[in-house]
């Protein structure tokens, strides 16, 4: 565990130097998502082969909250996706690495940001590999922000009907939309029972700590239900920086100066 | 009284003076409450009246466009705002389906006043999910008034047209032109919503333009005059309704016709353009009716391609030169309007 630990702190690192370098970057969806992220790609529950990025049967990987691409960047660019050079060109005049996932970087799937697309897609490649008779996992991560588009519902719905039992949604319910509080903006609860309403087996864990979210994939590993997977996962946006934790001015600013200092300092890793 | 404003300005008094006008009008979508104001085009509409007649929605587009609808037709007048077209879409069968025929639908007994304010153009880089137009698009539906004010004197009677407007009017405005300054009358009035309109006279050459395309035009303008070519320019303004008197007249003077469009150019406003021109000015015109506008891809993100996908005013001029078999005009020390270089105005 505490070697997840340890690289959740060093993504973080990573994404902090870089929105502070390229001067742009979501941060606190990208802090609130990383311990789900490292968890899936560093955790043992993803098949995938750094040097066969196209592999017909890996796992598939949708990520929905485009915006935190960035830390999906690092965890690539470590596991050998792409190189560190490449992925330090984030931002920047020329890179093929921008704001948001683009299916041209090894590894990312599909293009993804325009938010309310992921799950759809996600359920037809769920679907695809059920027809192919394919044991291809896809797992979607989504904001809970995004959760307002229409559309996530309408493939909640089909998977549910369809008994799409290879996909899992985990949705990074940090409680927060770009300028507002889910719950005062529009309010999402009784979240978890519209999913189960719609068929699927819902787990509802601490995002933030590994022991849950890896008993969550695990059991998303052994299920002999129907039911496609909803593995909902409390977080804090900004989780790791106290200034910037569900503080709603880190959907996007750009740490520098003294912030900048004190974020390092935070983010300082101790044995 | 009239005074120098921007734009963006422009927009807010328009939203401003009929809020206070009309207690109807409220306004409402993504964002347009929060710290940026959608550009600063919503700024101090929370505060003058309050959450209930100014608030931010959730990401549901469908369902926002419904509610314009239903408020609509209950007697309100919504201003609906998307920060950027590409995500009104989602919206899009409210508007073909439902608010385009409401009206048709009920035998003409129910107006359906609404206006949806939708905000096009570039920064640099913003790829193909964050720089359409589609203003051809919504035209093509039968039932919706388009506008694309370029001016900041448009910016505002036009605004203040469509909000007095009984019918919707999608209102299209480009985030370059947000800073353009322009004379502005300090008290409410109205422009109408169907007439082009002459933005530079000439007697050589009719440049029919849209939005942005309308700096690019003027632009163009001012240096072919220094070879000699007196171009004349048309902000199209008004998509649908469009009539193309205004333009007919000029082309019947020039003998010919360029359109310089600020979307795809194949099924686009330009298409339009020219085959009215070819019906009314047959015997008139010199040269083909010819169309620029974006090629048929979606919109790159480098921007070195950005700057080959989007006409400007310097393809407008090398159009211009081969119509005309010009010399090629020196170029240099001409500036030209980029993301960096804002337009200030006037026109």
């Amino acid at each position: 565990m505490i070697h997840l630990e340890k690289k959740a702190n060093w993504v973080r690192n990573q994404v902090l130097e870089m929105t502070a370098s390229a001067k742009k970057g979501h941060i606190g969806g990208a802090f609130s998502a990383i311990d789900v992220l490292v968890a899936l790609y560093y955790g043992g529950f993803l098949r995938f082969n750094p040097s066969e990025p196209a592999w017909e049967d890996r796992d598939r990987f949708i990520l929905s909250k485009g915006h935190s691409t960035l830390a999906l960047y690092v965890i690539l660019a470590d596991l050998g996706f792409t190189s560190w050079d490449a992925f330090k060109t984030y931002g920047q005049n020329g890179s093929f690495l921008g704001a948001h996932p683009d299916h041209a970087i090894p590894g990312i799937e599909v293009d993804s940001g325009s938010l309310g697309n992921g799950l759809g897609m996600g359920a037809g490649m769920a679907l695809a590999a059920k027809m192919d008779q394919k044991p291809v996992r896809t797992v979607v991560l989504l904001g809970d922000g995004e959760c307002y588009e229409g559309a996530i519902w309408e493939a909640v719905m089909f998977a549910g009907h369809h008994g799409l039992n290879n996909l899992i949604a985990i949705v990074d319910r940090n409680g927060q939309c770009v300028t507002d509080y889910t719950e005062d903006c529009n309010r999402l609860e009784p979240f978890t029972a519209k999913w189960e309403a719609c068929g699927w087996e819902v787990l509802s864990i601490d995002g933030h700590s590994f022991a849950e979210i890896g008993q969550a994939l695990d059991h998303g590993r052994n299920r002999s239900t129907q039911r496609p997977l909803l593995i909902n996962a409390k977080t804090i946006k900004g989780k790791g920086v106290s200034f910037m934790e569900g503080a709603l001015e880190w959907h996007h600013s750009v740490p520098n100066g003294e912030k900048l200092v004190r974020a390092r300092r935070e983010l300082t890793w101790t044995e | 009284m009239s005074r120098s404003i921007t734009y963006r300005d422009a927009i807010n008094e328009a939203i401003l003076q009929e809020m206070k006008r009309d207690e109807r009008v409220f306004v409402y979508g993504i964002d347009v409450a929060d710290h940026k104001r959608i550009f600063g085009s919503t700024r101090g509409l929370v505060e003058t009246f309050g959450p209930e007649r100014c608030f931010s929605t959730p990401l549901s587009e469908d369902a926002l466009t419904g509610m314009a609808l239903g408020a609509a037709v209950n007697g309100l007048r919504p201003i609906l705002v998307h920060m950027r077209v590409d995500f009104m879409l989602l919206g899009m069968n409210q508007i073909a389906n439902m608010i385009s025929s409401f009206r048709y639908g009920s035998g003409g007994l129910v107006n359906v006043p609404l206006v949806i304010r939708a905000v096009i153009g570039r920064g640099w880089g913003q790829s193909y999910q964050h720089s359409k137009t589609m203003h051809a698009s919504f035209a093509h539906i039968p039932g919706i008034k388009v506008v694309m004010p370029a001016t900041p004197y448009d910016a505002k009677g036009m605004l203040i047209s469509a909000i007095r407007d009984d019918n919707p009017v999608i209102f299209i405005e480009h985030r370059w032109l947000y800073d353009a300054y322009g004379e502005v009358p300090e008290e409410p009035y109205t422009e109408p919503l169907s007439q082009a309109k002459v933005l530079r006279s000439g007697k050589d050459i009719t440049i029919v333009a849209t939005s942005w395309m309308n700096v690019e035009a003027v632009k163009a303008a001012e240096v072919l005059s220094k070879a000699g070519i007196s171009a004349e320019v048309i902000d199209a303004r008004s998509i649908s309704p469009f009539d193309e008197t205004v333009i007919v007249d000029s082309v019947k003077k020039t003998g010919h016709c360029i359109v310089i469009d600020d979307d795809w150019i194949h099924c686009g406003f330009g298409a339009e353009v020219a085959a009215r021109v070819s019906e009314q000015c047959f015997g008139n015109l010199k040269s083909p009716v010819e169309r620029m506008g974006y090629a048929a891809t979606p919109c790159p993100c480098a921007r070195p391609l950005e700057n080959l996908f989007y006409p400007n005013a310097v393809s407008l001029i090398k159009k211009i030169e081969n119509k005309f078999d010009l010399e090629p005009i020196d170029l240099t020390g001409e500036d030209f309007y980029s993301y960096e270089k804002k337009f200030r105005g006037p026109f």
